[in-house]
């Protein structure tokens, strides 16, 4: 394919990366940040696939079948455990300012900045062959696209595309990874531009599988069928190859302790993440994308076995297949894929490390110089960014350097595992300290030296041997002639295959250095604290930051002199009086409070590191030991302090929800006071209308003397019926305030209700024969007898049969009175066939007055209301239930349940 | 209501860590083909789906219940 075409692809691709980074970062500070969503921070995560993923997996597969996939399945059964591990980092390092995994060990371990430039050696001697093979995979992948075999190495620097390819990466990763000083603070451009690395490798990835799977075989099916013809291909269908199950549990293993510690996994995973709920999410996308970008590895694995030339190399597959068919722009597309995995990789993984390089070694050394220690000169933040920016250009010009030099033959995987076995040592020194309060500095010390000096020595020295730098002599008779240290060989033979060999030795030696180191020496001061803080970070994440863990005198001016070096006066003295005044300190006065100088050591921690930040702050105050039981008193403090605001603040809610109750009844008391009034109003009212008549009536008696007879008699008849309604009216509201105080007691028998039943409409029966109503009654013989007042209920009989009586057309009026036992209880019913009774009232008509209330709707107004409301109260008091049921205008049905005695309690009756 | 997704995250850690490796590996390592595909390889892509599926499932729920509690 013509060269100038890939050139110009892959600077065009390069720019693209600049454009939405820059893009991003325009976005991010108006409108809602692209990075602030699940899916970014997992995508981002997926800087985990480079090169060695997209071309390594296949060459790795083509000759140990599924093998490869174990260093994603390790990532992706870890995953679950994010909820607790990874969250716990997160918190540790939002609260701690912490912005590399060596700042994370140097931070737990009393900001020791031996601990901090040790992990960033091993860091960077790991990394750097990993960050090499990157480039080694894009030369590759060029050479091959432009078809220019072995151009690439041979060629003047000048010349060689990978020379400006790294030129470009530096100055990228210096525009959008040094933006700030901070290096806790989050690079939303950066971030962007990976995930978008991630979609563009997963895409090509997916069509060159699809164009491979379908376009030059029949699927599936057709691909594996044929690979089952070749014996040779056929055995990597299985786990048999060199190291089998062991070698696959050990791989698991690996990559799980890798995703975390990695360099560049920690800066996306932990220190670029903008929320901790977005773990929550990215905990299945992140596996899902590992399992669709391996979805098609072995089916392109099998096909160029099954294809290609066995000369072609299988780490380049993936380009070689879609060129050997002529699909030239999908091998464009492919190398583009695999060009952003590698810069994905590149990019992440130098920001990482020369942070690390620039807080952890390189700014310790110089704050160690004596003119920053006796002269009291301090760095400025220019400085810091100068360092930075050239510890980004010297980590890229190493793997530059060692890409063109050692370069080794060894396949993509294989220099990659040995990073992954590099990096896993940290993993004793990260998780004991973050689960295990004794765990200190001289252990960690100790395992790190220990798995790293074992590490070189089964994994570096093998292929040291290998390209004839250090003599044979050393894998045949082992180090100082003794037999048990062989590099290969570690005491002795235990059937490991050498990368499984070399894990397992430098992580058990490791892991039992630390182990021996930690309960042998003790804590200082400043790392129990910090043991304290790492290991309870969810109890204390709170309570820390208004914690004093630190004693001595300071002042307040050098304080702010000191955070003034990096970060502009005005941001620096907004930070420090937000933070007194959540606080509640007082910056006025000279001499610092505690709390405070613990605050600022954090917020330097953040911009030149925990060891550096300790230093410079040591270098202004006088400190005095702090005990151990002084740090656990503070930190108790705090506790109980925000253990009384929660008690305090459920008091409160308590205290609330007891007003709303007292308001609650309260209102019904006023209620039930209206209601007095309401019934007072309408008593005297309904006894004044009468009085009114009698009195109108017999003045005019008084003054007529000559009146005539009729006249007369007549006044007389209305004066006694008014006078009658009356006395009825009081008794009936006697009746009712008795019943409803309570003060009424019932006189109580056992009844028999379809007597009573009759007896009531007998009595009511001459006024049925005046008004011509028919009346039917349908009474059950041979019932239950109840328990209650016959007089009562008889009231109740009646005060129904009157109502239906006054409420039945003038002609054809009609009652049904019908008396039954039902399921333990006496039912009986009045219809009548007059107007009904609507729906809205059908409750409110046994209130008090209701008929009066409703007089002016209403064409009957004989009655004194009352009527309903007593035999409402009767029947409650006896038990039962009374409604009313109406069907519009075809009558109303007035009911009422009394319940029965059970036959046990009435044998005599029987 | 923490630590039962802690305690369900967990026991898919546990029950995947034994189901994508040896000795359960076993039955499925040989040069069978099952549905056109060697049946080691349809043993680790399903397990390794159904964890994904799994742990979608235990955070969506997570999600659900704690919406409910607020």
């Amino acid at each position: 394919m013509n060269t100038a075409l890939v050139i110009g692809a892959s600077f065009g691709y390069l720019a693209l990366l600049f454009g939405i980074a820059w893009w991003a970062e325009q976005r991010g500070r108006t409108k809602r940040s692209l990075v602030s969503n699940p899916w970014t921070y997992a995508l981002s995560l997926a800087v985990y696939c480079t090169a060695w993923t997209y071309y390594g997996s296949v060459g790795r597969a083509s000759v140990s079948g599924i093998e490869f996939a174990a260093i994603y399945i390790g990532p992706s059964l870890l995953a679950p455990l994010w909820y607790t591990v990874l969250r716990k980092l997160i918190r540790i390092s939002k609260m701690q300012r912490i912005s590399s995994i060596a700042d994370l060990v140097s931070a737990r371990y009393g900001s020791s900045s031996w601990l901090g430039g040790l992990v960033t050696v091993f860091s960077i001697i790991g990394i750097i062959p990993y960050i090499s093979i990157q480039l080694k995979a894009v030369g590759t992948s060029f050479d091959l696209i432009t078809t220019a075999p072995e151009l690439l190495r041979a060629a003047p620097l000048l010349t060689d595309t990978t020379f400006y390819l790294t030129l470009g990466l530096a100055a990228f990763i210096i525009l959008f990874g040094t933006r700030t000083l901070d290096a806790t603070e989050r690079h939303e451009g950066l971030v962007t531009a990976i995930a978008f690395e991630s979609v563009v490798k997963l895409v090509a990835f997916l069509t060159v599988g699809l164009f491979v799977t379908y376009g030059l075989f029949n699927g599936f099916g057709d691909l594996f069928g044929r690979a089952t013809e070749r014996p040779e291909l056929q055995r990597l269908f299985t786990l048999s190859g060199d190291g089998g199950p062991v070698r696959w549990s050990a791989l698991i293993l690996l990559s799980m302790m890798a995703f975390l510690l990695l360099p560049r996994q920690f800066q996306v995973a932990v220190v670029e993440n903008l929320n901790e709920r977005h773990t929550h999410k990215a905990m299945w996308i992140f596996p899902l994308y590992l399992l669709l970008i391996n979805l098609f590895v072995l089916p392109i694995a099998f096909a160029g076995r099954l294809l290609l030339d066995p000369g072609v190399d299988a780490d380049t597959y993936v380009l070689s297949l879609p060129l050997a068919n002529g699909a030239n722009g999908l091998a464009l597309l492919t190398y583009l894929g695999g060009f952003s995995a590698a810069t994905g990789m590149i990019i992440v993984a130098t920001i990482a490390l020369s942070t690390m390089l620039s807080n952890n070694l390189l700014m310790p050394l110089l704050l160690s110089l004596p003119a920053y220690r006796e002269r009291g000169v301090q760095p400025k933040g220019a400085l810091l960014l100068a360092v930075r920016r050239a510890g980004i250009v010297l980590i890229l010009v190493l793997a530059y350097v060692y890409f063109r030099t050692v370069s080794s033959a060894a396949p993509l995987v294989s220099v990659g595992l040995v990073s992954f076995a590099a990096v896993a040592q940290f993993a004793p020194a990260v998780f004991g300290g973050i689960y295990w309060k004794r765990a200190n500095r001289h252990g960690a010390v100790i395992g790190l030296v220990l798995g790293f000096a074992v590490w070189a020595f089964t994994l570096v020295v093998p292929g040291l041997i290998r390209s004839g730098l250090i003599s044979p002599d050393l894998a045949t008779h082992g180090l100082f002639g003794l037999e048990a240290l062989k590099p290969h060989l570690l005491f002795g033979d235990l059937g490991f295959d050498p990368l499984t060999h070399a894990v397992f030795w430098s992580l058990l030696l490791n892991t039992a250095g630390f182990v021996l180191g930690a309960l042998t020496f003790t804590q200082s001061s400043k790392e129990r604290n910090q043991a304290e803080v790492f290991v309870d970070v969810f109890k204390y994440a709170r309570a820390y930051e208004s914690s004093i863990v630190w004693k001595g005198t300071a002042q307040t001016s050098e304080l702010r002199r000191l955070l003034a070096n990096f970060i502009e006066t005005a941001r620096a003295e907004r930070a420090l009086e937000q933070f007194a005044r959540r606080n509640g300190i007082d910056l006025a006065s000279d001499s610092a409070d505690p709390r405070l100088v613990t605050y600022v050591e954090r917020v330097l921690s953040g911009i030149i590191g925990a060891a550096s930040a300790r230093i410079m702050v040591s270098n202004v105050v006088k400190e005095e030991e702090i005990r151990l039981e002084e740090v656990f008193d503070i930190l108790r403090g705090s506790q109980q302090l925000m253990a009384l605001n929660k008690e305090l603040r459920r008091k409160s809610e308590e205290l609330d929800h007891l007003t709303q109750e007292l308001r609650r009844v309260n209102e019904d008391l006023r209620r039930s006071d209206e209601l007095k009034d309401e019934f007072l109003y309408t008593v005297t009212h309904e006894l004044r209308t009468p009085l009114t008549s009698i009195r109108a009536l017999s003045e005019i008696l008084h003054d007529n003397p000559d009146i005539d007879e009729e006249q007369r008699q007549q006044f007389l008849a209305t004066m006694v019926r008014e006078t009658e309604r009356l006395s009825r009216l009081i008794e009936q509201v006697l009746d009712l305030e008795k019943l409803e105080s309570g003060k009424q007691k019932l006189n109580e028998g056992t009844v028999h209700l379809p007597t009573l039943v009759e007896e009531a409409v007998d009595s009511v029966g001459q006024l049925l024969r005046d008004k011509g109503i028919s009346i039917q009654v349908d009474v059950q013989r041979n019932m239950r007898p109840i328990l209650g007042d016959g007089d009562r209920i008889e009231q109740v009989m009646i005060n129904l049969l009157g109502n239906a009586v006054k409420f039945c057309p003038e002609q054809g009026g009609r009652i049904t009175v019908s008396c039954y036992y039902v399921d333990g209880e006496v039912k009986v019913h009045v219809t009548d066939n007059g107007p009904g009774v609507e729906p809205a009232i059908r409750k409110l008509i046994f209130d008090k007055f209701f008929q009066a209330r409703q007089q002016h709707q209403r064409r009957n107004t004989s009655g004194s209301g009352l009527g309903l409301a007593i035999c409402r109260n009767i029947v409650v008091l006896h038990g039962g239930r009374i409604w009313v049921e109406s069907n519009g205008e075809q009558g109303a049905r007035f009911s009422f349940t009394l319940p029965a005695l059970s036959p046990k309690d009435q044998p005599e009756q029987a | 209501m923490k630590g039962l997704t802690t305690q369900r995250l967990g026991v898919l850690f546990i029950a995947f860590a034994l189901i994508l490796q040896y000795p359960l590996l076993r039955p499925s390592d040989s040069t069978e083909l099952v549905a056109g595909v060697p049946r080691l390889y349809l043993h680790v892509l399903l397990g390794w789906l159904l964890l994904i599926g799994l742990i979608a499932l235990v955070m969506a729920d997570k999600h659900r219940r704690s919406k409910e509690q607020e």
